[in-house]
C-alpha cells in the first residue's frame, strides 16, 4: 500500500473489467466479490466510483486493463498534490450493502 | 466444466416446486448457451399448439458460458418462449447483468414452469431459491420495483428482471427490464405476465473458472486493440451511442423509416444525434465487462418533461421520430423513459402508433375512433395519451395492445399499411434500400427481426472495414446494398455467426474483428473458456444447428414459405425520393438463393431429413415425420 489510486469518475463507465482482472489473479477466478477494487454504482443516475480495499498489493492489473484510463496508482506526495487541486464536485451517491 | 457453471433451476409456479438438475454436457456442447439453450428447450418442453399465455409455455432464461468472464461484452442473456404475438418461437436478448447473477448463483438455464396463483417475484440467492408474495409490487413500474427489490434485500448489487404493468397487463409486446437494459422483443414480458410472476432477483457468491486464462486474456486483449484501432467506431459510439449515428447514415442513403415507412428521408432527423450529444447525454455507460460503452443516461434539461431520465436510445431515435414524423427529442426521451417504465417493445410500439397515424391521414381511422385523440404526424400529447391507453389497455388500447397485425384484423381497416412480419414489426432500416436486411426480416426465426443478421451490405460509421470478407466469401462483388445477387449465401453465413454469438452470448458488435474472420475470434473465445476444441468451422455448425431447430419449431406451428415474406409496400411500391427511390424488394430470387444455401425445400422452406442428420437433429427430423411435416 505504498500508492494511492486516483479515479476519475468521469471517465469511469462502470464496466467493472477492474474487477474482474483482479479477482482472477487474486483468486484464480472471475468473482467480482473477491475482487480488491469495487465500482460503487448510481446506475439509474450514471455514477461509477472505484473504491478500493485494503488487500490491495497495487499490482496494477486493474489499471492496465482499463480501457477508459479512468483509474491509475500515484505516489503518496503525487496525490497529496492531486488532492489539493482537484475538486470533488456534487453528484448523486453511490449505494453500498447493508447488514 | 470451465465456463458453464453445472446447474439448471427448474420453478414450477404452479406448485411451487424447485428443482436443480446438471447442465447436460452434451447439451452444453452442442448448443453454446443463451439462444442454444433457450432453443433447444423450447423446442423440447413447449408442445406444438401450446397456449403462449397458458401455463404449458415456458419461460426460459440461459447466460452464455463466456458470461462473468473477462470476455468483452459476455454479458449477455437471452429469454426464451413460445411468442405470444408471433405464435412462432420467441426470444429475446439483453445487455446489463442479471446473467451475471444467474452465473455467480451456480446456474445455467433458469425454466419457468406453471402459473402462480396471485403475483410472486422469484427469490435465488446461490442453492436458496423462494417464490415471495409481489402484492406490494404489483401496478408498480420497473425502476420502482428495482429500488423496492434492492430495498428489502439491502443489497444495491442484486441482479433484477421485472415486468411493468404492460406485461401485467398482457400487452402482447411487453417486455423484461434488467436493471440496465431490456429483453424488448416478441412479448417474453407478456408470458412472465401471463405467469403472475412480477420479478426475478438473483446473486449469489460463486466465481466463473475458465480453462486457459492466459487465452482469455489474450483474445479479450485483441478486442480491446481492436477497438482501440478502430477510431471511427469508438468515437461514433462514444459520441451518438449505438442508434443516432446510423440513424445519419440511413437518412443519407434514403432508408431511415420516416412516416411508417412510407418515405425514407427525414431531414429534420440530421440535426438530432447532435443535439442528443449536446445536450441530453451524461458521460458513457458500459454493460458489465465490456470496453464499448455504447449506452448513454439522457436527462431531458428543460421544457415540459424536465427531469425526465433514462438510457438506451438504439431503437428510440428512429421510431419515436422519423417512423412518427417527429422531430420532439423531449418526446422521443420521455417515450423511452415511459417504454421502460411500463415494459413496452419499443419498436412495436411505434409500429402501431405509426400505423394509427398513417391511417389518420387517409382518414381510415378517426379520432372518434381513439377515444376522441386527433393524431396526426408528429403529435405529442395524443402519442403519450396512446400509449397510456395500450398500456392499461383503455379504450381502443385493449385492441392496439394486441400488436400491429392484430390490431388492424380486429378492426377491419389499413391492414396493407401494418408493418410487420409474420406478426411483429420492423426494425428502422427500410428494406428496400438494404437487400440483405430485407431477406433478414422475412426469414428470422422470430419476426421480423434486424439482430438475426446485422449482415453488413453497407458500412455504418462504427464497423471496422472487413479485410477478411473477401478470402472468406471468394464470390463476393463487395458490398452492394441494392443487389440481391448471392445475398442468400452471404446472409446465411451470417445469420449463422449471429446464432452462435446469441449462444456465447458476446454483444453483436462487440467483438468486431477487421482482418481477422469473426469465426476464428469466436473460436478462441469458445475454447478458452470452456477448454472444449473449437474450430471455425464448428462456429458455423452451432449456430447452423440453432437456425434449423428453430426453423422446426416454427414448422410444428404451422409456418412455410408464405410466411417468410414483407410487408407488399417493399414489394411493390418504390421509394419515393432519396438514394434509395424507386428501389422495392425481389423476395423470391432472394428466398430461392438462401433456401439453396441452406439446404432446404424452394417449396416450403422445410429443412430436409439430410440437413437435419447432418446437424445432429435425426430426432427433430423423426418427429417432423411423425407430425407428417416431412416426408
Amino acid at each position: 500500500m505504498d500508492k494511492v489510486l486516483i479515479i476519475d469518475g468521469d471517465r469511469c463507465t462502470g464496466c467493472k473489467v477492474c474487477e474482474l482482472i483482479c479477482s482472477m489473479h487474486k483468486t484464480g477466478e472471475y468473482n467480482t466479490q473477491q475482487s480488491c477494487i469495487r465500482v460503487l454504482r448510481n446506475m439509474e443516475l450514471d455514477v461509477s466510483v472505484p473504491a478500493i480495499s485494503t488487500a490491495c498489493d497495487n499490482c496494477g492489473k486493474c489499471v492496465d486493463w482499463c480501457f477508459e484510463k479512468a483509474i491509475r496508482f500515484v505516489s503518496y506526495p503525487e496525490a497529496a498534490i492531486l488532492r489539493k487541486q482537484a475538486k470533488i464536485g456534487c453528484f448523486p451517491a453511490p449505494f453500498v450493502s447493508y447488514g | 466444466m470451465f465456463g458453464w457453471m453445472g446447474k439448471v433451476l427448474r420453478v414450477d409456479l404452479s406448485s411451487g416446486h424447485t428443482n436443480a438438475e446438471l447442465t447436460p454436457r452434451e447439451m452444453a456442447h452442442r448448443y453454446v448457451g443463451g439462444r442454444g439453450f433457450t432453443a433447444r428447450y423450447v423446442y423440447d418442453e413447449v408442445k406444438p399448439g401450446t397456449d403462449a399465455m397458458g401455463p404449458g409455455n415456458k419461460l426460459i432464461f440461459a447466460p452464455g458460458p463466456a458470461c462473468g468472464t473477462l470476455v468483452p461484452s459476455s454479458q449477455r442473456w437471452t429469454v426464451g418462449a413460445k411468442s405470444p404475438i408471433t405464435g412462432f418461437i420467441g426470444d429475446a436478448n439483453c445487455g446489463g447483468s442479471f446473467g451475471v447473477g444467474m452465473k455467480q448463483a451456480g446456474y445455467d438455464v433458469l425454466i419457468i414452469e406453471g402459473k402462480a396463483e396471485r403475483p410472486v417475484y422469484l427469490f435465488i440467492d446461490g442453492d436458496t431459491v423462494e417464490l415471495r408474495d409481489a402484492s406490494h409490487l404489483w401496478g408498480k413500474k420497473t425502476a420502482e420495483t428495482v429500488r423496492e427489490l434492492k430495498r428489502e434485500a439491502g443489497d444495491p448489487d442484486l441482479h433484477i428482471v421485472s415486468i411493468g404493468p404492460a406485461g401485467e397487463n398482457l400487452v402482447k409486446f411487453a417486455t423484461i427490464q434488467d436493471d440496465e437494459r431490456t429483453a424488448g422483443r416478441t412479448g417474453m414480458g407478456t408470458v412472465m405476465g401471463s405467469k403472475n410472476l412480477k420479478a426475478i432477483t438473483v446473486r449469489g457468491k460463486a466465481g466463473v473458472k475458465v480453462a486457459d486464462v492466459r487465452g482469455v486474456e489474450k483474445v479479450s486483449r485483441q478486442i480491446h486493440d481492436n477497438w482501440r484501432a478502430n477510431e471511427r467506431g469508438i468515437k461514433a459510439l462514444h459520441d451518438y451511442g449505438s442508434g443516432t449515428e446510423t440513424g445519419l447514415i440511413y437518412n443519407k442513403l434514403g432508408v431511415l423509416t420516416t412516416r411508417n415507412f412510407r418515405e425514407g428521408v427525414f431531414p429534420a432527423y440530421d440535426g438530432i444525434p447532435e443535439r442528443l450529444r449536446r445536450d441530453f447525454w451524461l458521460k458513457h455507460r458500459s454493460c458489465f465487462s465490456c470496453p464499448v460503452s455504447c449506452a448513454h443516461v439522457f436527462i431531458v434539461p428543460g421544457g415540459p418533461y424536465a427531469g425526465t431520465f433514462g438510457d438506451g436510445l438504439y431503437a428510440p431515435s428512429y421510431h419515436y421520430t422519423a417512423r412518427l414524423g417527429s422531430d420532439d427529442v423531449e418526446l422521443m426521451c420521455k417515450m423511452t423513459n415511459l417504454s421502460d417504465q411500463y415494459g413496452v417493445d419499443e419498436c412495436e410500439l411505434a409500429g402501431v402508433i405509426g400505423w394509427l397515424m398513417e391511417c389518420y391521414e387517409y382518414g381510415i381511422i378517426t379520432a372518434a375512433d381513439l377515444g376522441g385523440i386527433p393524431l396526426p404526424w408528429g403529435e405529442a400529447e395524443g402519442t403519450l395519451q396512446i400509449l397510456d391507453m395500450i398500456v392499461y389497455r383503455k379504450g381502443i388500447g385493449d385492441v392496439l395492445a394486441e400488436g400491429v397485425k392484430r390490431a388492424a384484423e380486429i378492426m377491419g381497416r389499413g391492414e396493407q399499411y401494418a408493418m410487420h412480419v409474420k406478426g411483429l414489426s420492423l426494425d428502422a432500416r427500410d428494406p428496400r434500400g438494404s437487400k440483405g436486411w430485407a431477406l433478414g426480416y422475412a426469414v428470422a426465426s422470430r419476426g421480423a427481426d434486424h439482430c438475426r443478421h446485422i449482415v453488413p451490405d453497407f458500412m455504418s460509421g462504427r464497423s471496422p472495414e472487413m479485410t477478411w470478407l473477401r478470402t472468406e466469401f471468394p464470390w463476393f462483388k463487395g458490398l452492394d446494398r441494392l443487389s440481391e445477387e448471392n445475398k442468400g449465401k452471404f446472409y446465411k453465413w451470417f445469420e449463422d455467426v449471429r446464432a452462435f454469438q446469441h449462444a456465447l452470448e458476446v454483444c453483436l458488435f462487440g467483438f468486431e474483428s477487421k482482418d481477422r474472420v469473426w469465426t476464428e475470434v469466436l473460436a478462441d473465445m469458445f475454447t478458452s473458456v470452456t477448454g472444449v476444441k473449437m474450430t471455425p468451422g464448428d462456429v458455423i455448425a452451432m449456430g447452423e444447428r440453432i437456425n434449423n431447430l428453430e426453423r422446426a419449431f416454427n414448422m410444428r406451428e404451422g409456418l412455410t414459405r408464405k410466411d417468410d415474406t414483407l410487408p407488399a409496400r417493399f414489394l411493390k411500391e418504390g421509394m419515393t425520393e432519396g438514394e434509395s427511390k424507386g428501389q422495392v424488394v425481389d423476395l423470391d430470387t432472394m428466398l430461392d438463393d438462401y433456401y439453396d444455401a441452406r439446404g432446404w425445400d424452394r417449396t416450403n422452406g422445410f429443412p430436409g431429413e439430410k440437413k437435419l442428420e447432418e446437424l445432429g437433429l435425426g430426432e427433430v427430423a423423426d418427429e417432423l415425420k411423425n407430425l407428417g411435416l416431412l416426408k
